[in-house]
C-alpha cells in the first residue's frame, strides 16, 4: 500500500514539479509498474480455495470489495462536491462525473455517449479483484485440471494482449479482471507446491534480478491501464519479480522482527483495503493538485514539499482509517446488544 | 474472563463478520469453509478490541481453528 500511494504521489508531484524538474526520476521509478499489482494478486490467489457455494462467495465478495467500492465513489463525488464549493465555487458536474466513472468503472477519463467520467483512480483494483475472483471460481467448476490451466492462461494473454485503455475502455474493468487470472493462479500453485518454503534456485533469482532491471529501463507496463509493452514478457516479469520478493520475505524471518514502527507497518497490512479506499477517496476529493505551482522553488526544496506532503498524505489516510474502523465496530457492537 | 465467555464473544464477532450461522468452534478460520484474509483482518480487529489485547502476526502462526484463537486469546488476556 505504501508503495502505491508513493507511486501516485510522485506523479502529483512530478506535475506540480513540471515536466523538466522530476520528471526523468519520477518517469524511470513510475514506467514499471507491474509488481506491486502482482503482489496484491498473488496473495489474494494464496488465500483462494473453490467456493462450495457460487452464490454464497458472490454474496460475500460484493459486500467486502463492491460495497466499500460504491461508499468511496460516493465519498469522493460528494466530497469533491464540497471540497470544490470551498476553493472555487459550487459545481455539481463535479461530482456526476466521479460518478459515472465509478458506474463505468473508468480508469481513464472518458466520455460515454455524451456523459463525461472522469478515472477512479486507484479505486480500480477493488471490482477488479470482485470480478477476477468470480472468473477464477467459475473457471474452477471445470474439473479438468490441464483444460482449466489453458483456459486461464487463455484469457490472460488475450487480456493482456488487448489495447490498453488509452485506445479501448472496456466497462467494469473487465479486461483488468482477466488479466488477473494469471496471477491469482501463480498464487494458488505457490500454495499448493509449498513454493515459498523451497529454495528458488540461483538460476531463478538472477534472471528475475535482469528482468526486473531490463522491465524498469526499457519496458513500460501498468495492469490498471493495461499497458505491456513487451506483452507477456512484462507480465511474467511481475510473477517472478513478486515471487522472488514473497521468497525473501519468508526467508528473511522479516515477519518476526519486531523494530521501531513494526505496529505502524503492520496497521497499514491490516487495514489495505480501507487503506486504499481512503486513498482513492482523497485522491480523487481533495484538491492536492491546488498545493501549487512547485516550479518556483529549487528542486531540492521541491523534494522537501514533496516528501512532507508524503508524510502527511499517509497520516491522514491512517487517522481517517481508524476513524472508520472505530465506527464500523462501534455500529457492530451497537447491533450486538 | 473465563473460557465460556471468550469462546461465546468469539463466535459472537465471527458470525458478525461473516454473516452466517453455521460457524463452531471446529471451524477452520482459513479452511474451505472458513474466512478471507481481509475478514480474518476484520475480525482480528474486533477481537483485539473486545479484549482490549493486540494480536500481532507471530501469535496467529498456530492460529488454524477458532478453538486456537480461543486458545490464544485466553493466554493473552
Amino acid at each position: 500500500m505504501i508503495m502505491v500511494i508513493f507511486a501516485h504521489h510522485l506523479h502529483m508531484i512530478d506535475v506540480l514539479t513540471g515536466s523538466e524538474r522530476l520528471d526523468l526520476i519520477a518517469q524511470n521509478l513510475l514506467r514499471y509498474q507491474v509488481v506491486p499489482i502482482a503482489l496484491f494478486f498473488i496473495i489474494t490467489g494464496y488465500d483462494f480455495h473453490p467456493a462450495r457455494s457460487l452464490k454464497m462467495y458472490i454474496r460475500r465478495q460484493a459486500r467486502l470489495l463492491l460495497v466499500p467500492y460504491g461508499i468511496s465513489v460516493i465519498a469522493a463525488a460528494m466530497l469533491n462536491l464540497l471540497t470544490g464549493a470551498l476553493i472555487r465555487d459550487l459545481y455539481p458536474q463535479r461530482a456526476t462525473v466521479i460518478i459515472a466513472g465509478g458506474l463505468f468503472g473508468c480508469v481513464r477519463n472518458m466520455e460515454i455517449f455524451g456523459i463525461s467520467a472522469v478515472s477512479v483512480i486507484a479505486l480500480w483494483f477493488l471490482p477488479t479483484m470482485f470480478l477476477g475472483g468470480i472468473i477464477f471460481q467459475l473457471i474452477f467448476l471445470i474439473k479438468n485440471e490441464k483444460l482449466r490451466t489453458v483456459l486461464i492462461w487463455l484469457v490472460t494473454i488475450t487480456a493482456v494482449s488487448f489495447p490498453d485503455v488509452e485506445r479501448m475502455q472496456a466497462p467494469w474493468f473487465i479486461v483488468q479482471s482477466c488479466a488477473s487470472l494469471g496471477f491469482l493462479e501463480t498464487g494458488r500453485l505457490l500454495k499448493k507446491r509449498k513454493q515459498l518454503y523451497k529454495p528458488l534456485g540461483t538460476v531463478f533469482c538472477i534472471t528475475s534480478v535482469v528482468l526486473f532491471i531490463w522491465g524498469s529501463v526499457f519496458s513500460e507496463a501498468n495492469v490498471g491501464d493495461n499497458i505491456y509493452r513487451y506483452w507477456m514478457l512484462d507480465y511474467i516479469t511481475g510473477i517472478v519479480v513478486s515471487v522472488m520478493l514473497l521468497r525473501a520475505y519468508v526467508i528473511s524471518g522479516f515477519a518476526e522482527i519486531e523494530f521501531p514502527g513494526i505496529s505502524f507497518l503492520e496497521y497499514i497490512g491490516r487495514y489495505s483495503l480501507y487503506i486504499l479506499c481512503v486513498h482513492g477517496v482523497e485522491m480523487l476529493a481533495l484538491p492536492w493538485y491546488e498545493t501549487g505551482d512547485l516550479r518556483s522553488y529549487t528542486l531540492g526544496t521541491a523534494i522537501l514539499i514533496g516528501i512532507v506532503l508524503y508524510v502527511l498524505r499517509i497520516l491522514l489516510i491512517v487517522v481517517i482509517c481508524e476513524a472508520l474502523n472505530r465506527l464500523i465496530q462501534a455500529r457492530r457492537n451497537c447491533l450486538r446488544r | 474472563m473465563d473460557r465460556e465467555m471468550i469462546e461465546k464473544l468469539v463466535l459472537e464477532h465471527l458470525k458478525n463478520v461473516i454473516d452466517r450461522d453455521d460457524i463452531d468452534l471446529e471451524m477452520e478460520l482459513l479452511g474451505e469453509d472458513g474466512i478471507s484474509s481481509i475478514e480474518a483482518m476484520d475480525l482480528l480487529s474486533g477481537l483485539e478490541k473486545e479484549f482490549n489485547i493486540r494480536i500481532s502476526p507471530r501469535n496467529l502462526r498456530r492460529v488454524v481453528t477458532v478453538e486456537d484463537l480461543c486458545d490464544l486469546i485466553l493466554e493473552m488476556s
